[in-house]
């Protein structure tokens, strides 16, 4: 309900015998305030797993998640803040993540965005660059990325794309000559859900470089990588 | 609130009244308020819509030497992502410059000029350790934390990249809860044949930046 959409901090009612105000967001900062229970503070703003409050005397402090978890609002309700949990995976929108590997044995990194439209298929971007002796190339690619098992905790997909490859020789080569050409490619890969937002993802590419007419090039990617969702 | 609850009660009256209509068939149903009158006043419930602050964006801009071409400023931006309160990850890209000077003045010129751009990326992991408080004069306390950092990126310069392991330290100082104060140092690690064989080349990074939590 945007309606109701408002910019009043939500004030929650202590349940626990005490609430402990820590002076920064985290375990490590020291505990300068208690509240008692009973007593209202309002949330201010989130910072990862922790929230800052201000009770009716006007202290401010950080608390913890789960701290805070057992407070309740005005209705009377739980407030109802949890962990991202898998389940928030298996509904995920978006995917943001960096890989790093090998291209043809050169030191390869990519980043990729994706969006999932379907239970089993996401659409992704992914630039990534390769960093050899001789050359460095940049990819950009956009693919579709098929999980046949999304309910699965490791779970293998297969992906196709297409996009452009550019390769830029050493300066220092003689007759080295800038190539842009398009390629498409396709992945076969596998995805873990480690805990809270990451994800562990690793693929084996093919991608086939349409260099000219009579020309293709064919190189073989291997990367490993880290991916962080949103739902 | 009061247009909130106003409209959550005319939705409430209007699901209800929907099957009374079909089943009366009255056309002119007046004096509606009458008929339904919720006995119980309707618990404001709300969902908690908690401004969460977990990105962060800046700039900074220190000194960079890069080995055998010179220290010279650096420059660069920077967006983190904190995912817990001991990890983030982090993107920056930074502009500085090289200089083959020293080398020229021994007889080596390498550069077509002596100064030539170099610009470079990475994307970081960072994990927060000592979290603390830095005190200014009497009753000024402001929350602080080391983070170390370890990354992969490129490095650009005369046409040519090379990929780049990052690792470094760096001190945050909140002064508000909503800006941050970076003292990072860094090295950029890369292998470089520029000056004949294949080498490691280490370069020191040191800066001061600033970013805003949103």
């Amino acid at each position: 309900m945007p309606v109701c959409a408002e910019d009043v901090n939500i004030e929650v009612q202590i349940a626990e015998p005490y609430l402990e105000l820590h002076t920064g967001p985290g375990r490590g900062y020291p505990v300068t305030q208690v509240v008692e229970r009973g007593e209202w503070v309002a949330i201010i703003v989130r910072r990862t797993d922790w929230f800052k409050v201000r009770t009716n005397q006007g202290k401010e402090g950080w608390v913890s998640r789960a701290a805070i978890e057992t407070t309740v609002t005005e209705a009377g309700a739980p407030i109802g803040l949890r962990d991202v949990l898998f389940e928030d995976y298996r509904s995920r929108r978006f995917e943001v993540g960096f890989a790093g590997g090998l291209l043809e044995g050169d030191s390869y990194m990519m980043v990729h965005a994706g969006y999932r439209f379907h239970e089993n298929l996401t659409g992704e971007f992914t630039v990534g660059q390769a960093t050899g002796d001789f050359s460095s190339s940049m990819l950009y690619y956009a693919s579709v990325l098929s999980e046949p098992f999304p309910e699965w905790r490791f779970s293998p997909f297969f992906s196709l794309g297409l996009g452009r490859f550019q390769n830029t020789p050493k300066s220092t080569l003689v007759g080295a000559i800038e190539t842009e050409s398009n390629m498409a490619n396709a992945a076969l890969g596998a995805r873990f859900y480690l805990t809270r937002r990451f994800v562990v993802r690793g693929d084996y590419r093919r991608h086939v470089v349409f260099v000219d007419e009579n020309r293709i090039n064919e190189y073989n990617e291997v990367s490993l990588g880290i991916s962080l969702f949103f739902y | 609130m009061l247009i909130c609850s106003r409209i959550t009660r005319a939705g409430l009256l209007f699901a209800m009244l929907l099957p009374a209509v079909c089943l009366a068939q009255n056309p002119e149903p007046k004096e509606t308020e009458q008929v339904i009158q919720p006995e119980i006043d309707r618990r404001n419930v709300r969902i908690p819509r908690i401004d969460t602050e977990d990105f962060e964006i800046g700039a900074y801009a220190g000194i960079l030497s890069v080995e055998d071409f010179g220290a010279k400023p650096v420059y660069g931006i920077r967006l983190a992502y904190h995912v817990s309160e001991d990890f983030f990850v982090e993107g920056m890209y930074g502009k500085s410059t090289i200089s083959d000077q020293a080398l020229c003045d021994l007889g080596l010129c390498l550069f077509p000029n002596r100064e030539e751009d170099l610009s470079y990326y990475g994307l970081s992991v960072g994990y927060n350790v000592l979290p603390g408080e830095i005190f200014i004069g009497r009753g000024n306390a402001m929350t602080s934390a080391v983070y170390l950092l370890a990354g992969v990126g490129n490095t650009s310069f005369l046409d040519e990249s090379h990929f780049t392991i990052n690792v470094g330290m760096g001190i945050r100082v909140l002064p508000v809860d909503w800006l941050a104060l970076h003292l990072t140092m860094r090295d950029h690690i890369f292998e470089s044949d520029i000056l004949g064989t294949k080498a490691i080349k280490n370069n020191f990074e040191l800066t001061l930046g600033m970013s805003v939590y949103f």
